[in-house]
């Protein structure tokens, strides 16, 4: 009881202080305001943005949990030593937590100069973005590198648009896109996915890669079929592949897709209309078929290459997405339309779900200006029919 | 013929502390209160004085803008005090209560089916009963010189904890009808009258009556919903609003000529011993209704529904239009990591509290603090309307006079915003910023025609 009113305390002498907005942002963090209605409704939902942040966080736990699994999984097996459970998880821990911890510490410290600056409270956005960022990346990527993207991310992507809930694209996807573009070598090909990846090894290639460096020659044609094979469809759903670190297991991001849907926070319909303009045009390229990638099977493209973890945490952020309705279907069929056209025809462009969803995020305004208007000339019409 | 509207969008929230059917009363008090403020858009120019003795129908202030609104005192007795606030803005008028006895102001009206539409206006407007008369669009006190399309009586109240009409009707039909006649000869079009499973519409005898049931979940009681099923608002319409307990006020003034502002009021919520009914008056003393049957603790009393009454004290008044006194917890303390434990006490949309209990008892905590808006998909969920709300909401903020008009501002009233802004995660007020945008509307749209 004391520590309450101590701190409830402390936070009444320093509400004019410049560094009120930390100081509120941890107290808040640790206790429930204790503010009342004085305006409008007398009472208010049980949840808040710290809560719905908070489901996010756990809908993402399963992707993290077996990320750092298979971190130490494809490590293991690479340099073909034994492996456990423990062994495996701690190993992927060691090497997750470090790059967890730079996102958060750098974001948070960017957020914390901004609530300073321009005099208003912390928001809560950074709790997810922190956890996405690391996520998207490469095992190997350098902190420093880390560190770079998640100050541009978090100054050119959020709060130069006025911060949470302002934002144009997505603050996570735009620091994978400021690595990709800076330091494209970190980034791309097929060795980065595995920690310490330039020891020989084909299975230290991630589908995609594989895929683009074949000769798109009909002769090989059978061959990519042959070597596909050694890839199960069980390890592709669990997720015993490399690459990035948490967008692998298809079980964990469907468990994480089943939370968000849930609890409504993530948008179903921008998940299913992603699947169904993926589908499309993955099954216009098989019937296409004038090479090996446009022969990978449509279904497949749904389960490798980020695909599945895009559309479900990256492509659902309710700010950068579209904000209506009928405006959610185009934008998710339009985001898994482009990422399996980018996939086939630039495949240096690998990961073709992080530049659908950006290039969609620039577009959802005007997806819902259309829609907007659509219901504006309703009104309209009745107007000059009275 | 009975026509039914099927809401689907909504929520009934799961308040405890439902009335009893059971009416207490007639309450008096020796002091009554008319709050100003219950009176939007109006500017009061005061008739009496302290001092001056009053009957019930007297006229206590007229609206600045128009003087024939007229707003008259409930009780009879002597004018005990006109609070002032900042800048001698008037707050209050308080009446002392002389005699047991009732004394009226008298009225002698002729049977009001031979008079004449201009007639029957001028009566309404002279005894006071014209406040009564919502208008859409603003949802304020009606322009005395526009005519209304149609006429709506919501008999339907899905807020919660709302009184059962049924219950309050039983012994009011004669006044009611009288009242409806009324409003037959104020209109060209037609009258619409929406009732739910708590009124037996077989036991009201009404002709040349659109009929409509309600079904669904809060807000489908909202008049609003009715007027965007059945006959929507275009720019440059009007439609009135009376709702079902001042109808009878207005039916008893022209049976008997007495201004009687009667109410039987529902007096429920979690922190209240004996939920039950009351007969009283309007501007009756929060503390005559209610002192006794409040359980211990920190509470606050709200006059009028939960999502749009005010907030009131035992020194306070039973507001103009209120129809309720509910009574919940003031919810003013921290919890450790609130935010992260799923507690089974609190009622959330979000299906991350696992809502099993059947009924809750809430508090004002904010639960959280002010954010930007984030979540999308979620207002629409409960707002019935062909309106997106947040569109709207961002139009008003930025006053956009134009967008406002396009996405629909003249359709909808701060009341239509409450339960989107329930939900809200991001605790933006709402019915505040759907309030500023109608007086913005009402500034610049209305002014030049009320001046002329």
């Amino acid at each position: 009881m004391n520590i309450k009113l101590t701190l409830y305390n402390i936070k009444k002498k320093c509400e004019k202080n410049r560094f009120y907005p930390i100081f509120n942002a941890f107290h808040t963090f640790i206790y429930t305001p204790n503010t009342t209605t004085y305006t409008g409704s007398h009472i208010r939902d049980g949840s808040d943005m710290k809560r719905v942040m908070f489901i996010v966080i756990i809908s993402l736990l399963p992707c993290l949990l077996f990320g750092s699994y298979n971190i130490g999984y494809q490590y293991f097996i690479q340099i073909k030593e034994n492996i456990s459970l423990i062994k495996c998880f701690l190993f992927g821990i060691k090497k997750i937590i470090p790059i967890i911890l730079v996102s958060y510490i750098v974001g948070l410290t960017i957020e914390f100069i901004f609530a300073i600056i321009r005099k208003h409270e912390v928001s809560e956005g950074f709790l997810v973005t922190g956890l996405l960022i690391p996520l998207i990346l490469p095992i190997d990527i350098p902190l420093w590198m880390v560190a770079l993207s998640v100050i541009f991310s978090v100054i050119f992507a959020k709060e130069a648009f006025g911060g949470t809930g302002m934002n144009v694209f997505n603050p996570a996807l735009v620091a994978r896109a400021f690595i990709f573009f800076s330091y494209p070598k970190e980034i791309s090909g097929d060795k980065v996915w595995v920690h310490n990846g330039n020891l020989d090894g084909i299975s230290g290639e991630s589908i995609i890669g594989f895929l683009t460096n074949a000769k798109y020659k009909t002769e090989f044609a059978q061959q990519i079929v042959l070597h596909n094979s050694h890839i199960s469809l069980k390890d592709i759903f669990f997720g015993f592949i490399p690459g990035s670190i948490g967008e692998t297991s298809i079980l964990a991001i469907l468990i994480g897709a089943i939370i968000l849907i849930i609890t409504d926070i993530g948008s179903w319909k921008i998940m299913l209309s992603a699947i169904i303009g993926a589908s499309f045009i993955g099954y216009i390229f098989n019937i296409w078929g004038i090479n090996a990638l446009m022969a990978f099977p449509w279904w497949k493209h749904l389960l490798i290459g980020g695909f599945a973890f895009g559309i479900v945490f990256m492509a659902t952020d309710p700010v950068s997405a579209a904000q209506t309705e009928i405006g959610k279907y185009i934008y998710g069929f339009f985001i898994g339309f482009f990422s399996i056209l980018i996939r086939i025809f630039n495949p240096a462009y690998s990961e073709g779900v992080m530049m659908a969803i950006l290039l969609m995020n620039m577009f959802a305004p005007t997806i819902d200006y259309f829609v907007i208007q659509t219901n504006i000339n309703t009104r309209i019409k009745r107007l000059n029919k009275k | 013929m009975v026509k039914n509207i099927y809401i689907k969008k909504g929520l009934n929230i799961p308040l405890e502390g439902i009335s009893k059917k059971k009416i207490y009363g007639p309450i008096l008090s020796n002091i009554y209160g008319i709050l100003i403020s219950d009176f939007h858009n109006i500017i009061p120019k005061m008739q009496v004085k302290i001092g001056d003795q009053v009957k019930s129908g007297d006229v206590l202030f007229r609206s600045k803008i128009d003087n024939r609104i007229v707003f008259p005192s409930p009780i009879n007795g002597k004018i005990i005090d006109i609070t002032r606030g900042s800048k001698r803005k008037i707050l209050i008028i308080k009446i002392l209560r002389i005699n047991n006895i009732i004394e009226y102001k008298k009225y002698n009206i002729k049977n009001f089916k031979d008079l004449s539409y201009e007639e029957l206006k001028n009566i309404l407007l002279e005894s006071g009963c014209w406040i009564f008369i919502k208008q859409r669009p603003y949802d304020i006190i009606a322009f005395p010189d526009k005519t209304p399309k149609s006429i709506f009586i919501p008999a339907c109240d899905t807020n919660p904890l709302s009184p059962d009409f049924n219950f309050i009707f039983e012994n009011k039909k004669k006044e009611l009808y009288t009242a409806i006649e009324i409003l037959k000869k104020l209109t060209k079009g037609k009258i619409y009258f929406s009732y739910n499973d708590k009124i037996n519409i077989n036991n009201f005898n009404l002709n040349n009556i659109e009929f409509y049931k309600i079904y669904g979940p809060h807000p489908a009681g909202n008049v609003s919903v009715l007027i965007n099923h059945v006959n929507p608002i275009n720019k440059g319409d009007v439609v009135w609003v009376i709702y079902p307990q001042d109808l009878i006020i207005i039916g008893e003034f022209f049976l008997t000529g007495k201004w009687n502002p009667n109410r039987i009021i529902s007096i429920a919520g979690p922190k209240i011993k004996n939920p039950c009914y009351i007969k009283t008056r309007i501007g009756t003393k929060i503390s005559d209704l209610v002192i006794e049957n409040i359980k211990n603790g920190n509470n606050r009393i709200i006059s009028g529904n939960i999502f749009t009454g005010t907030k009131v004290t035992y020194d306070d008044y039973l507001r103009y239009y209120s129809n309720q006194i509910i009574a919940i917890n003031e919810g003013n303390t921290s919890e450790l990591f609130g935010w992260l434990i799923p507690n089974k006490k609190k009622f959330s949309v979000l299906n991350f509290c696992f809502n099993l209990k059947k009924k809750y008892s809430f508090n004002t905590n904010f639960n959280g603090d002010q954010r930007s808006f984030l979540m999308t998909g979620w207002y629409e969920k409960y707002f019935p309307f062909n309106i997106y709300p947040i569109y709207l909401l961002k139009a008003i903020i930025n006053k956009d006079l134009d967008k406002m008009e396009k996405l629909g501002i003249y359709e909808i009233s701060p009341e239509d915003f409450a339960l989107t802004e329930y939900i809200d995660i991001s605790k933006i007020e709402h019915q505040k910023i759907v309030r500023e945008g109608l007086d913005f509307l009402i500034k610049e749209v209305e002014s030049n025609d009320i001046k002329k």
